[in-house]
């Protein structure tokens, strides 16, 4: 019978010649054993592909009520829903400000010891080379980061206060983490779970122990399957690692990770790390960098979320120069 | 032309695997307004619309993975999709409120095929008369209660199957050592199934 399977499986899935076709069809109208044979197949792939569809929608009300309580999750910044506060524990909402509180002071250290150090002129001297590696590396994916190409760009005048305090609330008008994908099981549950709640320290920890994880992992060489979803997670945590450092005020940290994380796997991704990326930049004051990036997002014709976007921010940009 | 996102989950569904179950809830959640605009213009019921977009989600998903959708012959993905939701919500009317109404509505829609009219489709028009008059001797429900009799196992090996599962993802998924191994898994599934219907459902 297996045979007759495999038979009947080789016409529906194209594999025959032509004249082997024939045959087959002939035999269906000539021999009502084999012709049952056929009926029933067609049958039987019929009721499973209903067995499927009644899974299917099992998952579909099971995603839809998951959804439904997602949404009522609140990032620790967003504006509370009359009357669910009364239903809170006290001691969560406490736990949830003091959160709050910690990034915040986390951000506010970090961005006096980079104003500090950057004044005083060592960090450029320490890390010069470094981040002008990230950078052509960024913006000119394709390169490799061990090249030792002479900088062409013309050097940017030194920012004062001023300068970094506009740029930085353009990027905090800017600036939205962004959304997880969905229903995702797994190595990134967690970290993503921590990135939902805002909990960005912890969210980037957990992303490191995911790529360390997956770096170690040896997939079976063979197995191309199971090699694209590791590069698939480990683009992931890479990709939401770098944005959790924006959000932790760590710029730097981000335009590594997004270098890490390579160009994407398609337009959609690229645009995002370009958008993410000139914001990074926008934060450490590499407006032209910025810009660049900004000008590839709008150029860009598969770029439909990010384009307006991209437009207005180089448009306040020059607006916030012309003004100073 | 689908658009970038659209063109990104149609290559998460084809990629297939673990992963494609992402990519169908992505989906789902893609067009979700058509629920919505079900509901107010074709007067059915919250139950029924919501039944006839999971559906069309299903059929989407099929003709994505089978190749019958291409991206080249066709408009965007969401146009797609709500043609094939307003037939279903079409279909239920037709339940609802008698055939003479619905006609009309569907005359100007294309019918998306349930998978077996797919497969009766393949054949030249002398067999699949053939084949089309032996179907409809036979009742669905029969094969329902005959799969009904398999083990957990075969059953859900068939259910990836009839999602269009290949055996290499049937492998991976339900951690056999090789496709082969799978696929072998399935057709003595797949035969086991056929003589417990021949023994109940005895032909004259």
């Amino acid at each position: 019978m297996s045979e007759s399977l495999e038979y009947i499986e080789r016409y529906f899935g194209g594999e025959m010649a032509p004249d082997e076709k024939i045959v087959f069809e002939d035999r269906c109208i000539r021999d009502p054993a084999f012709g049952r044979e056929v009926a029933v197949y067609i049958m039987m792939q019929e009721q499973m592909t209903r067995q499927w569809k009644e899974g299917k929608k099992q998952d579909f009300n099971t995603l839809e009520t998951e959804s439904n309580r997602s949404r009522t999750v609140k990032m620790p910044d967003a504006k509370p829903r009359q009357g669910r506060l009364r239903t809170l524990n006290p001691w969560k909402y406490s736990a949830i400000a003091a959160s709050v509180v910690l990034v915040i002071a986390v951000g506010v250290v970090f961005y006096l010891q980079y104003a500090k150090r950057d004044s005083s002129g060592l960090a450029k001297n320490e890390n010069k080379n470094q981040q002008k590696q990230i950078i052509d590396t960024v913006t000119s994916p394709k390169e490799n980061i061990d090249s030792n190409k002479p900088a062409d760009k013309p050097k940017e005048a030194p920012l004062t206060e001023p300068d970094i305090s506009m740029y930085d609330q353009l990027v905090a008008k800017n600036f939205t983490p962004d959304k997880v994908p969905l229903n995702i099981e797994g190595l990134l549950a967690d970290p993503f779970h921590q990135y939902e709640r805002g909990n960005f320290k912890d969210a980037i920890s957990s992303f490191k122990e995911t790529e360390g994880m997956l770096e170690g992992l040896e997939t079976r060489g063979e197995d191309e399957q199971e090699e694209k979803e590791r590069k698939q997670i480990l683009f992931y945590a890479r990709y939401y690692s770098a944005i959790s450092h924006i959000a932790n005020g760590n710029p730097l940290k981000a335009i590594a990770e997004f270098k890490s994380a390579g160009p994407g796997p398609d337009r959609y991704w690229q645009n995002k790390i370009r958008w993410y990326s000139a914001l990074a930049y926008l934060k450490t004051g590499k407006v032209t960098n910025a810009k660049s990036l900004l000008e590839q997002v709008v150029a860009d014709t598969h770029s439909r979320d990010y384009k307006k976007k991209a437009a207005d921010l180089l448009n306040d940009i020059s607006t916030n120069k012309k003004d100073n | 032309m689908p658009n970038a996102e659209e063109i990104r989950i149609i290559d998460g569904l084809r990629a297939g695997g673990h992963s494609r179950r992402r990519f169908e809830n992505e989906l789902w959640e893609r067009f979700r307004s058509f629920i919505g605009l079900g509901i107010s213009k074709y007067s059915l019921s919250n139950d029924d619309v919501r039944d006839a977009y999971d559906d069309t989600i299903c059929s989407v998903i099929v003709n994505i993975v089978t190749g019958k959708y291409q991206e080249s012959s066709n408009a965007l993905l969401k146009t797609y999709a709500e043609a094939i939701f307003h037939h279903k919500c079409i279909d239920r009317l037709d339940r609802h409120k008698g055939v003479s109404e619905a006609a009309n509505a569907k005359n100007n829609l294309k019918n998306p095929q349930s998978f077996s009219q797919f497969l009766v489709d393949m054949l030249p028009n002398p067999v699949k008369n053939t084949i089309e008059l032996i179907i409809e001797k036979e009742d669905q429900l029969k094969m329902q209660r005959c799969l009904e009799k398999l083990g957990e196992t075969c059953r859900e090996i068939l259910k990836l199957f009839g999602g269009n599962y290949k055996d290499k993802e049937i492998a991976v998924m339900l951690n056999y050592s090789s496709s082969e191994v799978a696929k072998q898994s399935r057709y003595r599934c797949m035969e086991k199934l056929t003589e417990i219907y021949m023994s109940m459902y005895k032909y004259e």
